[in-house]
């Protein structure tokens, strides 16, 4: 019973991980197609929670579904990140 | 309970029907997996590339190429355009996929405010500068010492006679030898008129397409010309652009055999800034009086606007 448990447990994780993950990866794709900033105000609080479900999901179980989760994850971060602080370096004020 | 029936039908039901249902359930577990691991890899390609582009063009702060871009832009609209300026503080900049776009906006001085004339943009596929999309005329508005061509400073002189008092007047001066920036303030330091960009020498042919000059005043605009004394500005902005001659040839739209930055940075830098022309800007009036000054061989009417003088 507790290994059921377990099991559904780290499916949830990692299914929760992936979809996040895909969601992130998809609304940034979305955003440089658009050339827009589709995304709201403390949508970094979003990208920080499903990098720590993806952590946790890793800590359970390391299925494909659970790196690849993270991954978008991390990817959608870091690109954020990257964008952000690239378009502040280039300002041409004397 | 429960087990034990499952056990039981499966050794009942048929060992083919099994494993074509195991095989069934494998097959679709597979393609479930490789939708996943494909999809997740598709997403991954654009972010991949913005990142990269981001990079590109930003890295190195203020050293990056994408700053160096907006100043190319900045640095050759002041020299190769008369009484033309960029503000810089209104650079605005927009990063594509392996692309940037820079948006100008340029400022002439004609009175004593500065308007805003036009918005240019200028394009750089990754390293590679598009042709930009605007009609400039290149016909050289100054007339060079050894340069001869007829004079037209009589038939300007009846047209400043025919335009009316309440009106200022953008005029491109040109004189018969060459002249500091010290010599030509001191020349016209008796009329009632502004200096706003000067013609240079540049040593190596006069033909269309070759001139060369830096902004006298700035009138308010930020631009980089308005930090240390021009000359000694306009031979460090030659020496950054010489660096991104491919740049400066498609943003002034000068073609390849007629801009040599790096040989015009030689000559400036052996024989000094030998000005031969300037562009004035003043009350139209007071254009009248300039031909009485013996430096002057020629001048031809810029723009002309309503009446706004201090």
């Amino acid at each position: 019973m507790g290994l059921e448990v377990k099991r559904k447990w780290t499916w949830f994780l990692s299914t929760l991980s992936y979809f996040l993950g895909f969601i992130n990866l998809l609304a940034l794709n979305i955003a440089i197609l658009a050339k827009t900033n589709i995304f709201p105000e403390n949508y970094s609080y979003i990208v920080i929670f499903s990098i720590i479900i993806g952590l946790i999901s890793l800590l359970y179980n390391r299925d494909m579904k659970s790196v690849l989760g993270i991954v978008m994850s991390l990817l959608a971060g870091l690109s954020i990140l990257i964008m952000l602080v690239f378009s502040f370096m280039i300002n041409t004020s004397p | 309970m429960k087990i034990n029936d499952k056990k039981q039908r499966l050794t009942d039901e048929d060992p083919n029907d099994l494993i074509v249902r195991s095989l069934n359930k494998s097959k679709r577990k597979a393609i479930v997996t490789n939708a996943i691991a494909t999809s997740a890899f598709i997403l991954m390609i654009l972010p991949i590339c913005a990142i990269f582009t981001f990079i590109y063009y930003g890295y190195g702060i203020s050293e990056s190429r994408g700053n160096h871009f907006l100043k190319v832009i900045e640095h050759t609209i002041a020299i190769t355009e008369p009484n033309l300026l960029v503000d810089t503080e209104n650079i605005s900049h927009e990063i594509d996929l392996f692309s940037m776009t820079g948006v100008v906006d340029l400022y002439k001085q004609v009175g004593s405010k500065s308007k805003l004339m036009n918005t240019t943009s200028y394009k750089l596929w990754l390293n590679q500068i598009d042709w930009p999309n605007k009609k400039v005329k290149h016909s050289n508005d100054f007339i060079h010492p050894s340069e001869e061509r007829s004079l037209n400073k009589y038939i300007v002189n009846e047209r400043l006679n025919n335009l009316p008092e309440g009106t200022v007047t953008e005029m491109f001066v040109s004189f018969d030898s060459f002249y500091n920036r010290q010599e030509i303030e001191k020349m016209f330091s008796d009329f009632d008129l502004e200096l706003v960009w000067f013609a240079v020498n540049n040593g190596v042919n006069h033909e269309e397409g070759t001139l060369l000059g830096f902004p006298a005043s700035t009138n308010g605009i930020n631009s980089s010309f308005n930090h240390q004394s021009n000359s000694e500005q306009f031979i460090d902005v030659l020496k950054f652009l010489s660096e991104y001659e491919e740049w400066v040839k498609h943003i002034s739209r000068r073609n390849i055999s007629s801009l040599d930055i790096s040989e015009t940075l030689d000559y400036i830098e052996q024989n000094g800034v030998e000005i031969y022309g300037v562009v004035v800007t003043g009350p139209t009036k007071e254009f009248l009086k300039i031909d009485r000054l013996t430096e002057v061989r020629d001048y031809d009417i810029g723009a002309v606007e309503l009446w706004d003088w201090k």
